[in-house]
């Protein structure tokens, strides 16, 4: 299995942890992974200055997929989405479909719809397979309560197909209790990380987060987990922010990728899935995973 | 004959009040119509189906001779009866008349054309004329009613309608599904706006439709199969068992006391228990009890007979079949009612079924019911406790075009009288129903609302929740943005109440799909039209009452039990049916048996038969035909055709339309 | 303005709140209060609520929300979207209110103005950050081992067609 790996503006920038484990984890999985050498923004965080920029930049993405034969892994939820949107609706609009590739055109790449966009979440739990999780993994980690944040974006809209639902139990949840961790459920599980209101109101968005993170702690999980960059940017990275706003100064929980717990039952070194770049108090999850 | 005679006929046009006139230059198609071979007189009139535009065409008749008779019009679904009946009072054949819809095919939908329009009008009289002068008279058969009903369906709806047709003097065949008559009615505590007990009001009447000379009840049992018209159905029950002999039973009860195993309780929907052996309520018509063999250990196992050991009159009989019932019948009435909409599988966003204290306002039915599963008092189903604090939201799944497009009809009444429930059982509880509109258009129902209004701790929140969540102490809460105030509220209920929509019983897909009749859009049985024949349905003879039509509170479903009875009444106090003219018509010389109309035919009309001399020919079946014209258009020798219809006066109208 | 004649239609990338508003029918709304019950935005935001947009669109106050930056609140959570029981959607009317007020002119927040510059220059929203690890060590992509961030090959065009699909505005008020 062989797949371009689109990361997608906030992995590449700064969500380091995420590509360093994701790079890490599947190939011992048996996913290739193809670094694309031409790549732009997926359009999400425009789509208030443009109706059509997302679709161009989308097209564009998959087009250089196709050129190289290969589907795409769109580990950000917004990239996923948007390029699941694209597919869609240019399916449903010959008109915009044309237009989009004639700009194509004269960037040598053509869109025909060939490529296919898949999440993480997806790999992981349809490609390869719990199965193959559990036969692969080097150590079962102690069965503690980790709460999964999918994120908006892999169950919303219905509209078009998405990774996740919420009428039944997640993927996510499965991948976690494949290498032995407890999933534990939280109210607000399937609500908003916040993050888009960044840009109009920091404080906004940080009380948001906070809010999520107020309600796993509540249940008593150990950690969040998700497999988002935007999510855990949110709920990792902005920690210290949250206590400030809200002057609660109960707000710490490790805050980690799937990706980089899946990489500790794998036997990685925590340095090579990036986890020293977490905010979050990810050391307290460690002491309790080193068994 | 008419077929001798010089063909003579009278064609009037129709203003429609300004409905044709204001776009069809009505007085110029006169004109130009009278033109036309054969067309003796041409006039206009404002309102042709009024008393004195009828007198026209009489007068006409005899004045002029007339011997066809064409009306441009609206369309023939309305009043083609009207005009038929005209001219047969003028002393011709009432199928020697022809329509023109120049109304909805023309003025209405041309408004801003009004120079084509009126050459489109033209044109469509012209063809009428065409077909008229080919016309011949037709002859309506009679086909005797069997003085028997059958109703489906043992709700309010059902019994109501069975003891009006029954109190007529007629013959009924009640079928009802569940081991008990009595519907969803049976499952209320109290009915708005009186309050009154719904089974003080229902029971009675169970009792009297179980014992009325003139009705036999089929509980615990389905319809497999109808077939035949109006007037001759030919019916299939298939009675599920019971393992209870009816016959020696007395309903004393023993059996039950006796049986050591339980199952949830379908009637208490999940919320209380009842045993493998049961009644379906305390009240339950007939009080038989019914083996449920899923649960019974003797069933699953072959062991226990408790039931059999105590029963004092030996009515148990584990080896009892289903048993087929075989009725004929003049007339049935759908009164399959309602299910509630599947919001557990359809809004997950709402948990029901996922938080045990998010119920549905059926369910708080029983929870208040003193035959409840606990026998009145109002308890979280959690953990028994009493809510101090409810929240009950209005129009869940309804008025959603991603669920049910409709409105409930009686979300918002059952809402108001929850609260009622709620505050009368625990006066020191806070209610808060989240609303989108009230809708209070029942009689005594907004003096109701404003009784309601009344009371302090019952407060009106104008907006619904997106979801509710539940906390780490598994409490429920939810934000819900209030109009009325402006702002996000809170809410920490105990107990939260769901106004669920509601959709037709699944049976009535069934038998829908048997008696082949029309079913809407939204899945309810559709009427023959909306306003002036709503309890009719699109097979003649079937009629219906209650939900099956569609979401109604008791008093409608009541009203219109009584509409569908009297229809019935109405047709067995005549005794017979004229069937329509319209059907099929073999021409056995140029028929060659090939038999391709045969399985055409969706209402099983056509037979093949040999003749006396050997040919094979097909032969239709005048009181199963619909006139659809299928076989006709497929017959590949002309030999079929439909009468009123056929080739010749089709092709007639189309070389004048396309001259 | 570039258009395309695609199958004898004329098809140009512009945007127009009227088309926009046709297409999300927001005169169905029957004020259920149920997006600005669920919204993100709304429990942390004073003034925003989806309903109230809408209702404000359908009853021609668009210009009111095209000029007040309040309709750069929204987190794209798209819980509106899901729930709308009219499929109203007030996620896409505000995104066609963002549309139009960029159309016009107006200059969104700060932070949008600058992934929108950063597009423009580099093809990403914003360009690879050096990261504070726990160590106190601050690290690039380069010296995680991480390969090189691509950018678009034919960066020119690239912008060009950026430009084309609705940057132009923007680009100029922004003097990039």
């Amino acid at each position: 299995m062989k797949f371009l790996l689109y990361l997608g503006c906030t992995t590449a920038t700064k969500q380091y942890g995420y590509e360093l484990s994701l790079r890490a984890t599947l190939p011992l999985l048996g996913v290739e992974l193809e670094h694309p050498k031409d790549m732009n923004c997926c359009g999400v965080p425009m789509k208030g200055i443009s109706k059509f920029y997302p679709y161009y930049a989308c097209a564009r993405i998959m087009a250089l997929a196709e050129s190289q034969g290969l589907d795409i892994i769109a580990p950000c939820n917004g990239c996923h989405l948007n390029l699941t949107e694209t597919i869609y609706k240019l399916k449903l609009n010959p008109l915009l479909m044309s237009a989009v590739n004639e700009l194509l055109k004269e960037e040598g790449l053509k869109y025909t719809g060939k490529a296919m966009v898949y999440h993480p979440v997806e790999i992981l739990h349809d490609k390869i397979g719990i199965e193959k999780i559990t036969s692969s993994i080097k150590r079962k980690l102690p069965e503690i309560p980790v709460s999964s944040h999918p994120g908006c974006h892999l169950i919303r809209p219905t509209e078009f197909p998405r990774p996740e639902t919420r009428d039944g139990p997640l993927k996510l949840d499965r991948l976690i209790e494949a290498i032995g961790l407890k999933a534990r459920d939280y109210p607000e599980k399937y609500e908003c990380c916040g993050a888009a209101i960044l840009p109009y109101s920091p404080e906004a968005a940080i009380k948001t987060a906070a809010f999520r993170i107020k309600r796993a702690l509540a249940v008593g999980s150990k950690a969040i987990t998700s497999l988002c960059p935007y999510c855990i940017d949110m709920l990792d990275g902005k920690q210290d922010a949250a206590k400030t706003i809200t002057g609660d100064q109960n707000i710490s929980i490790p805050a980690l990728y799937y990706t980089q717990l899946l990489g500790l039952a794998l036997g990685l070194d925590e340095k090579e899935l990036g986890m020293s770049l977490n905010m979050s108090p990810v050391e307290v999850l460690l002491e309790e995973v080193k068994v | 004959m008419v077929e001798d005679e010089e063909v003579r006929i009278g064609v009037y046009i129709c203003h429609c009040g300004l409905n044709i006139a204001s776009v069809v230059d009505v007085k110029k198609a006169a004109e130009e119509v009278s033109k036309v071979p054969n067309v003796v007189v041409a006039k206009d009139y404002q309102f042709m189906c009024s008393q004195p535009g009828q007198n026209i065409i009489i007068e006409d008749i005899k004045q002029h001779r007339l011997n066809r008779v064409v009306v441009a019009a609206c369309s023939p679904r309305m009043h083609e009866p009207t005009f038929q009946k005209a001219v047969e009072r003028g002393g011709l054949n009432p199928y020697l008349f022809e329509m023109a819809n120049i109304r909805e095919h023309c003025s209405w939908v041309h408004e801003k054309e009004k120079v084509a329009a009126t050459e489109k009008a033209i044109k469509l009289v012209k063809a009428a004329i065409a077909k008229a002068r080919l016309l011949k008279p037709l002859k309506r058969e009679k086909v005797n009613v069997i003085p028997r009903a059958l109703v489906i369906g043992g709700g309010i709806a059902g019994i109501r309608a069975s003891l009006d047709i029954a109190n007529a003097g007629f013959e009924v065949h009640l079928v009802e599904t569940r081991p008990s008559i009595g519907g969803n009615m049976a499952r209320l505590d109290k009915t708005f706006p009186t309050l009154d007990c719904s089974q003080c009001i229902l029971t009675p009447l169970m009792v009297e439709v179980s014992r009325h000379p003139n009705v036999t009840l089929h509980t615990y049992t389905d319809v497999v199969n109808i077939d035949g018209s109006v007037g001759n159905f030919k019916v299939k029950l298939l009675k599920k068992p019971r393992y209870v002999d009816e016959s020696k039973c007395t309903g004393c009860g023993t059996c039950i006391t006796k049986c050591p195993w339980t199952a949830p309780s379908e009637f208490e929907l999940g919320l209380g228990k009842r045993k493998a052996i049961y009644f379906e309520f305390p009240q339950a018509v007939p009080l038989i009890p019914v083996i449920d063999p899923e649960h019974c250990m003797y069933f699953q196992k072959g062991t226990c007979r408790a039931c059999e050991k105590f029963c004092p009159t030996k009515a148990i009989d584990f080896n009892q079949k289903p048993e087929e019932i075989e009725l004929e019948v003049g007339a049935i009435i759908l009164a399959t009612g309602y299910s509630l909409y599947d919001v557990a599988k359809a809004m997950p966003e709402y948990g029901y079924r996922k938080y045990k204290d998010v119920i549905t306002g059926l369910e708080l039915e029983r929870l208040v019911s003193a035959t409840g599963p606990t026998k009145g008092h109002i308890v979280r189903p959690s953990d028994g406790k009493e809510p101090k604090k409810v929240a009950i939201i209005l129009c869940v799944g309804s008025r959603d075009e991603k669920h049910l497009r409709f409105c409930c009809r009686f979300g918002c009444v059952a809402g108001i009288k929850h609260a009622y429930y709620i505050v009368s059982h625990i006066p020191d509880a806070e209610v808060y129903i989240c609303y989108r509109d009230i809708r209070t258009f029942g009689k005594g129902y907004e003096e109701f609302y404003e009784r309601i209004r009344n009371y302090e701790n019952i407060k009106f929140i104008r907006g619904s929740p997106m979801e509710i969540l539940q906390d780490a102490d598994g409490s429920l809460y939810f934000d819900v943005f209030d109009a009325n105030t402006n702002r996000i509220v809170t809410l920490r209920p105990d107990l939260v109440v769901l106004e669920t929509g509601i959709v037709p019983h699944p049976t009535f897909k069934e038998v829908a799909k048997i008696l082949k009749c029309a079913v809407g859009p939204d899945g309810f049985a559709l009427e023959l039209h909306p306003k002036l024949r709503p309890t009719e349905t699109s097979v003649d003879g079937v009629f219906l009452a209650g939900a099956v039509q569609g979401p109604k509170d008791i008093p409608d479903t009541v009203a219109q039990a009584g509409a569908a009875a009297s229809s019935v009444i109405a047709l067995m106090s005549k005794g017979y049916v004229e069937t329509i003219p319209y059907v099929s018509s073999i021409n056995e010389d140029l028929c060659s048996g090939c038999g391709i109309c045969q399985p055409l035919c969706a209402y099983d009309a056509i037979s093949l038969v040999k003749k006396e001399d050997g040919k094979q020919v097909a032969k239709v079946d005048i009181g199963k035909c619909k006139g659809c014209g299928v076989c006709a258009a497929a017959c590949p020798s002309g030999a079929a055709q439909q009468l009123g219809f056929n080739d010749e006066q089709i092709l007639a109208m189309v070389r004048t339309l396309t001259r | 303005m570039l258009f395309y004649l695609i199958g004898g239609w004329i098809f140009t990338f512009k945007f127009s709140l009227e088309d926009a508003v046709k297409e999300l029918r927001p005169q169905l709304c029957y004020q259920c209060m149920k997006c600005s019950s669920g919204c993100t935005a709304a429990k942390v935001v004073n003034n925003y609520r989806p309903h109230e947009i809408v209702a404000l669109v359908k009853a021609g106050y668009s210009d009111e929300l095209i000029n007040s930056d309040v309709i750069w609140a929204c987190s794209v959570c798209l819980k509106c979207v899901e729930y709308c029981p009219q499929r109203v959607s007030p996620f896409e009317v505000v995104m066609a209110l963002r549309n139009e007020s960029i159309a016009r002119g107006r200059v969104p927040p700060k932070s949008f103005v600058e992934m929108a510059k950063s597009v423009l220059k580099v093809g990403h929203i914003q360009e690879p950050m050096y990261i504070m690890s726990k160590d106190f060590e601050e690290v690039s992509r380069m010296e995680l081992g991480l390969p090189e961030m691509p950018k678009p090959k034919d960066f020119e065009k690239f912008k060009q067609h950026v430009l084309l699909v609705g940057f132009e505005k923007l680009k100029e008020v922004i003097r990039v």
